[in-house]
């Protein structure tokens, strides 16, 4: 079965991945795409060579499956827009900028029928599973601390207006880890975060948070760290990292999720460390198509979604008061 | 090598040296010492086989008393546990004799005020030893910053993992050395306020797992009053033998990172399977470049790389952050007043 599939807002940087990986599937099509800026929907039609249409015009193509990848604000209008006109709905992260639109969009899915995914491809990161087979296996023993990165290059665009992304370095990058914590030890939350959280520290006159340190305590007692901040210059020879590292009774972790590099010396230019042997994207893309053309619930669900993006609010409240940040339970 | 110490009119040849604690870091600056030609003339440990054995291997005099010691040598040297830093201390201080004491200054406030205050009041030289600032790779990332290379510093973190002291020795008892806050992280609360200045505030969250896996690891988040933020962590909760840094700092104009892991020019595996472990390879010893440093400013009268005041703002934000850790809130940071 070929899964129809629509691509409702195309703004987000990842958008070109997840277009490249569903025209390669061999049981997706892309209907047609549609973004609020006409100009750049016409502009990606060119290129990628998919049909820019109306929003109704393109929801009314028949479509199983939707990825929603506009600006992080407008995740919600374009997901209550598609919910009960589509089974699957893939969007990206974060699933919102506010707890309201988070409730949102998922009271949407779920009155619609639609099935909500949301974007974590860290998960599928073989060095992630294997840390989860590890952890599971019990050869570390209680984990007791977890020290963990997402660093970035400061994306630019959207990304740094408040009103279309929500946030800056700490909505941007902190949903990713906390997903993945949660993940690893199912039913496990956050329960306090204390971050700080700084502007335009490493880009001037950025009018967002370009750095982000958040401590937090998880409800199964481990503490650590998590950064946020898009502290890769241009120069870095990769774009950012995941990291953690967890100590434990019996040892200690560590996973590096992007160090698998060739490193490219150029005669000019910059120095580059090019990734292999991992496609996250792709084992996204193919876990979506495959929820889309079954009917089982998604392995990523719009609560997932919600409870990482709330911690992120908690570390921009607790910046607010100066204070650690208790979380709800 | 000889040492000079001049004061008025009298100039005063510094080549003999008091060294107060025989414990392994005593032992190995007596090998410094040694190397920098600067004769080892008195010893005392409250363990007198300690003093006994490292009298033997230096041809010091074993004494029995820190006054007899005292009254023995130009400088004095100080490698005891931090609680007894500052009986020695201000003893050689108040004999006008030159003290190098180890890091932590002490183990409290009380300790090291008074400490800097009679080094203040008497104008005898005092000198805490943060080997770190000594390390090349570290000294490196601070005159960097220092040079403008990353432009203004926005972000800094840095961390130092180690295996819990297992050796039955007074590290482990937290009464003694203050345990990973004290004894392990105030290395990096110097090295960053080195690089960075003064910390505005800073939130401590730390772990212990008691048990015959017994470890320790803290995280400690911190603003500058420069509005940068860090990032330290610090443990013995490493596999045995284990041991690892990391410093990164980010400014408007770049980045520089460096970590011990990455750091091996020098590699051996055998066929049997034994591991093969070389220490780390430098020109100098970063014990040695210290000791030098201070017996030049001793002799020179010039400001030290490390400051007493280094040393109590590094004391101060240990025990911040054992505050903090403590009553689960951020902790402002005192102006330090000597």
């Amino acid at each position: 079965m070929t899964i129809r599939v629509g691509i409702l807002g195309v703004a987000h940087v990842h958008t070109p991945s997840y277009v490249r990986e569903l025209q390669a599937h061999p049981n997706a099509e892309i209907v047609g795409l549609y973004d609020r800026d006409a100009a750049l929907a016409a502009q990606k039609e060119t290129a990628w060579g998919i049909p820019a249409l109306a929003l109704d015009d393109l929801l009314g193509q028949h479509l199983t499956a939707a990825v929603i990848c506009s600006e992080n604000v407008f995740h919600r209008p374009l997901v209550e827009a598609a919910a009960g006109r589509v089974s699957a709905i893939l969007c990206e992260k974060p699933i919102a900028t506010t707890m309201d639109d988070a409730q949102a969009i998922i009271d949407a899915c779920e009155r619609g029928g639609s099935r909500l995914m949301i974007a974590f491809p860290v998960r599928y990161a073989p060095s992630v599973r294997q840390l989860k087979e590890f952890l599971e296996s019990g050869k570390l023993g209680a984990v007791h601390t977890a020290r963990t990165t997402n660093h970035g290059t400061m994306p630019g665009g959207w990304f740094v207006d408040p009103a279309l992304a929500g946030g800056g370095a700490v909505m941007d990058h902190t949903v990713h880890v906390i997903d993945l914590l949660r993940w690893l030890w199912p039913g496990v939350e956050v329960e306090e975060v204390y971050a700080e959280v700084g502007h335009a520290l490493l880009h001037p006159a950025l009018g967002i948070d370009d750095v982000g340190l958040l401590s937090f305590r998880l409800t199964n007692g481990v503490i650590g760290t998590l950064d946020t901040s898009w502290s890769r210059p241009p120069t870095y020879p990769i774009w950012g990292d995941v990291t953690l590292e967890m100590a434990g009774d019996l040892g200690v972790v560590s996973v590096d999720v992007f160090s698998q590099n060739v490193l490219y010396a150029p005669t000019s230019g910059k120095l580059g460390w090019q990734g292999f042997g991992v496609n996250l994207d792709g084992a996204l893309v193919a876990d979506f198509i495959d929820m889309a053309g079954s009917a089982r619930p998604p392995s990523i669900t719009g609560r997932d979604g919600l409870k990482a993006m709330e911690v992120a609010l908690a570390a921009y409240e607790s910046a607010r008061t100066g204070e650690p940040q208790p979380l709800t339970a | 090598m000889r040492y000079i110490l001049q004061i008025g009119e009298e100039t005063i040849y510094m080549t003999r040296i008091g060294i107060i604690g025989a414990g392994s870091l005593g032992r190995y600056h007596a090998l410094c010492w040694r190397a920098l030609g600067v004769e080892v003339a008195a010893v005392y440990d409250v363990v007198p086989e300690a003093a006994q054995r490292m009298a033997a291997a230096t041809g010091a005099t074993a004494c029995d008393s820190i006054v007899d010691v005292i009254g023995r040598v130009d400088v004095l040297d100080v490698i005891t546990p931090p609680l007894a830093h500052h009986e020695a201390t201000i003893a050689g201080l108040r004999e006008g004799k030159p003290v190098i004491c180890e890091k932590p200054i002490a183990r409290n406030m009380e300790h090291a005020l008074d400490m800097a205050r009679t080094a203040k009041a008497t104008g005898v030289p005092l000198f805490i030893a943060h080997v770190v600032r000594f390390w090349p790779q570290f000294a490196h990332i601070h005159d960097q910053i220092a040079a403008g290379a990353i432009g203004a510093p926005g972000i800094y973190r840095s961390g130092r993992l180690g295996s819990y002291p297992r050796w039955g020795s007074w590290f482990a008892d937290e009464e003694m050395s203050g345990g990973v806050l004290v004894d392990v992280m105030i290395h990096d609360f110097d090295f960053a306020r080195w690089c960075m200045g003064d910390v505005a505030r800073l939130y401590v969250r730390r772990a212990h797992w008691p048990g015959p896996m017994e470890g320790k690891h803290s995280f400690a988040v911190l603003r500058f009053k420069s509005g940068a933020v860090g990032h330290i962590e610090g443990s013995w909760d490493r596999p045995p033998r284990q041991f690892q840094t990391y410093v990164e700092v980010v400014g408007d104009g770049g980045l520089l990172s460096v970590h011990s892991d990455a750091e091996k020019p020098i590699r051996a595996s055998l066929h049997s399977g034994e591991p093969v472990v070389f220490e780390t390879p430098l020109e100098q010893d970063p014990y040695l470049a210290e000791l030098r440093h201070f017996m030049e400013c001793i002799e020179t009268g010039a400001t030290p790389r490390v400051t007493v005041h280094d040393a109590l703002a590094a004391l101060q934000l240990s025990l911040a952050g054992m505050e903090s850790a403590q009553t689960g809130r951020p902790v402002t940071v005192a102006p330090l007043e000597v």
